[in-house]
């Protein structure tokens, strides 16, 4: 019965939705605010329902009723409490429910929040959010429904369980964080069509848009981080990007998003960009759409694939109807958008922020084609040509540079003008780190991109040092605080233009980490217990294999033991070997995982992978990688977090000039 | 049982709480929290904001004194048009 309550109140969502649609288009025609009240009312009910249809299913997941077919797909009694929670996302249809239920959220917050400053917008903030439900209540309905019964004739006693790779305490946060970056989009996206719509766009519209955006993009970086940091941890090849179709699409529209927040604060500050800030929104929410499309579609796995799924084709159709219309209104407002001022000055801020925006839009192209090149190869000529990581990075890693480059230039910057007295001094000394720095790892027999990334990465960080510096010096100077208190007083009534330098710092650091990758070093080895092997200036003892058969899985767990140079224990290193499934009398059903280790330091970390073992000869087999500098990338994320959220703050005083 | 009466009742909720509003006067007129007179205030307080950045860029030397005073001036002069709007309403 309960199946039956949940797919009943999807259709009553999706008539809802139309509803929404109907009645605020109506009033737009009539004026009537009768109408506007009670389609404000359905759209709040859409979501409402959406709501009950989602924890209809959560509900079935975790009651283990393989009466539902996706229930029975992805749970199975063994399937711990959390997991059967996270099967919410893990299939296809249950992923779009959960599209819609995040959706639902941003709805209503959007509208409760809006409703009286933005009233004008309202109506076309509701439609557009309603539309884009509409669309996802029609896929779950009719394509794609999580509440379709079980086909068999039989009583399921068991489902068939959860992906063991998707059984990891990263995967309960990561895609929950990238819907919230995902579908946030839509909001920007729904406040750009009505102002251009009602024409109105004003200093309001740009705050509640920005901090939407800023959120948004927040949580989609956070989403991608812990992407990364769930492949290093649970893949076991010992990185943490693959240029992957489905890694491609939450990067793309974080790209485009960058290069928005940027060029929002010169409309914000200048009033100008208004047409190429509406296009990024519009690029930025049709990536997310398109994003969702390419994970969930599987035409990255084949053209063919795709042409059997059924929610591709109707994506794709939804994703062209966004460009159609959007580009089509973005047209016919242009003399609105039009704002007729120009950039001052080359050196200026604005400038700076519009060259990072190209760079940032050129970067994103050259992932969607990479990422789309093997499906077009493969429509047009019937071969597929794959396009791997020695792509992505030839093209990326030099575009990548030039914007970490950017990152240190853009401080440096002020708005409508910068004087090339005033340029030259602020430039000097970080120019002079950068250049030391290249010195002295050329002379450490270092070159190419691992040369360039580290010298840049010390000017950067010189140029955001010296910004701190002058400006705790000045406060100091000025108001007669000392340094601790100047330091947070600057931060306190700066925190968008700090909150971005500590954005910055944490990209930094991120690219040391990433360009440690090239000092990566690794060995394949078996051990027998008592036996040692040596990478690098480490040495790896295998003290004991032990056996547990635990709820889910069977594991073999190797005692291995990590000494230095000098023969010092510094840790004991436990990977295991799973057998998932491994009561199932089906052979093909029990599924191999590799559990791994990882020791971090500082300066590298130890990964170390149990590959396989022979009962009969006693040996077991590892994979050992010793990967240098990835602490940074991890440690750079958290700061990135920390600076987005000290520029979200809102700050509560306003200042009397 | 008790599910279908549930639905049922959340199916009734729903469309009385839509339809609740065609049944208030025609002319019925929406509380508006005057969103024009905000977004100018929003506009002073961005103003304000860029002209305490510009202060601070010109404490820290990042702006030459010519180009700070026309700045400034450009500034308190957009200001000042936003507080005349403000003051009329």
């Amino acid at each position: 019965m309960i199946p039956v309550i949940g797919g009943l109140a999807l259709n009553l969502a999706l008539g809802l939705s139309i509803i929404t649609i109907i009645l605020l288009s109506f009033h737009l025609r009539t004026g009537d605010n009768r109408l506007y009240l009670s389609g404000q009312r359905a759209a709040l009910a859409v979501s409402l329902v959406s709501f009950f249809a989602t924890f209809v299913l959560a509900q079935l997941l975790l009651s283990s009723n393989f009466d539902v077919d996706y229930v029975a797909h992805y749970t199975s009694l063994e399937t711990p409490t959390i997991y059967k929670l996270t099967a919410l996302w893990a299939g296809q249809a249950g992923s779009l429910l959960f599209w819609l239920f995040i959706l639902s959220i941003y709805g209503v917050v959007a509208i409760l929040q809006n409703r009286r400053s933005q009233q004008k917008l309202m109506p076309w903030i509701m439609i557009v959010i309603a539309t884009v439900q509409l669309f996802f209540l029609i896929l779950v309905n009719f394509v794609s429904n999580p509440f379709v019964p079980t086909d068999a004739d039989f009583i399921l006693a068991n489902g068939l369980g959860l992906n063991p790779l998707l059984q990891n305490a990263t995967m309960v946060i990561h895609p929950p964080l990238l819907y919230l970056g995902y579908v946030g989009f839509t909001i920007p996206f729904a406040f750009s069509i009505a102002a251009m719509a009602q024409q109105e766009m004003n200093a309001l519209w740009i705050k509640t848009i920005r901090t939407w955006i800023l959120f948004v993009w927040l949580m989609l970086g956070i989403g991608i981080i812990l992407g990364g940091w769930w492949a290093y941890q649970e893949l076991g090849w010992g990185g943490y990007w693959a240029w992957d179709p489905v890694e491609n699409a939450s990067f793309m529209p974080w790209l485009t998003g960058t290069a928005l927040l940027h060029s929002i604060m010169i409309q914000e500050k200048r009033n100008m960009l208004k047409v190429w800030n509406m296009t990024l929104i519009i690029i930025t929410f049709t990536l997310c759409i398109f994003g969702t499309f390419l994970t969930r579609s599987g035409i990255m796995s084949s053209v063919h694939s795709f042409s059997a799924s059924s929610v591709g084709p109707i994506f794709l159709g939804f994703v062209f109807l966004i460009l159609i219309v959007s580009f089509s209104l973005l047209f016919y407002r242009r003399a609105f958008l039009y704002s007729g001022k120009r950039i001052e000055s080359f050196s200026s801020r604005e400038s700076g922020f519009l060259f990072n925006n190209v760079i940032f839009v050129v970067m994103c192209f050259a992932v969607f084609w990479g990422t789309l090149f093997p499906v077009i190869s493969e429509a047009i000529r019937g071969t597929k040509i794959t396009v791997g990581a020695p792509f992505f990075d030839q093209i990326n890693i030099p575009i990548g540079l030039l914007l970490l480059l950017l990152t240190g230039v853009g401080p440096l910057l002020v708005w409508r003008r910068t004087s090339k007295q005033c340029a030259i001094r602020n430039f000097t000394i970080p120019v002079t780190v950068g250049l030391v720095t290249a010195l002295i790892l050329f002379l450490l027999k270092m070159r190419g991109y691992v040369l360039i990334s580290f010298s840049l990465s010390s000017f950067v960080l010189t140029t955001i040092i010296i910004e701190f510096a002058k400006g705790i010096r000045s406060r100091m100077r000025s108001q007669h605080e000392n340094m601790l208190i100047a330091f947070w007083r600057l931060m306190r009534k700066n925190r968008s233009r700090y909150g971005g330098y500590i954005v910055h710092i944490g990209i930094v650091l991120m690219f040391v980490g990433f360009t440690g990758h090239a000092f990566d070093s690794e060995k394949e080895f078996g051990l027998k217990v008592g036996e040692k092997e040596h990478l690098n200036n480490y040495q790896f003892e295998l003290l004991r294999i032990s056996e547990q058969e635990r709820p889910n899985h069977y594991a073999w767990i190797a005692d291995l033991r990590l000494q230095d140079s000098e023969g010092k224990t510094i840790t004991i290193l436990q990977p295991e070997k799973r057998i998932y499934f491994f009561r199932s009398p089906d052979p093909d059903r029990r599924q191999p995982h590799s559990e791994l280790d990882i020791y971090n330091f500082l300066n590298s970390d130890i990964y170390s992978i149990f590959n396989g073992i022979d009962t009969d000869k006693g040996v077991a087999y590892f994979k050992i990688m010793i990967n240098p500098l990835v602490s940074w990338v991890w440690i750079g994320g958290y700061i990135f977090v920390l600076g987005t959220l000290i520029s979200l703050y809102p700050s509560r005083k306003e200042t009397v000039i | 049982m008790i599910g279908s009466i549930v639905f049922l009742i959340i199916f009734i909720l729903v469309i009385v709480y839509i339809i609740q509003p065609m049944l208030l006067e025609k002319d019925i007129t929406i509380e508006n929290t005057q969103s024009t007179t905000e977004s100018f205030l929003q506009r002073k307080k961005i103003l304000y904001k860029q002209i305490k950045e510009l202060d601070m860029d010109y404490q820290l030397g990042n702006v030459l004194e010519q180009d700070y005073i026309n700045t400034r001036n450009d500034l308190k002069r957009e200001v000042s048009e936003v507080l005349s709007v403000l003051n009329k309403k």
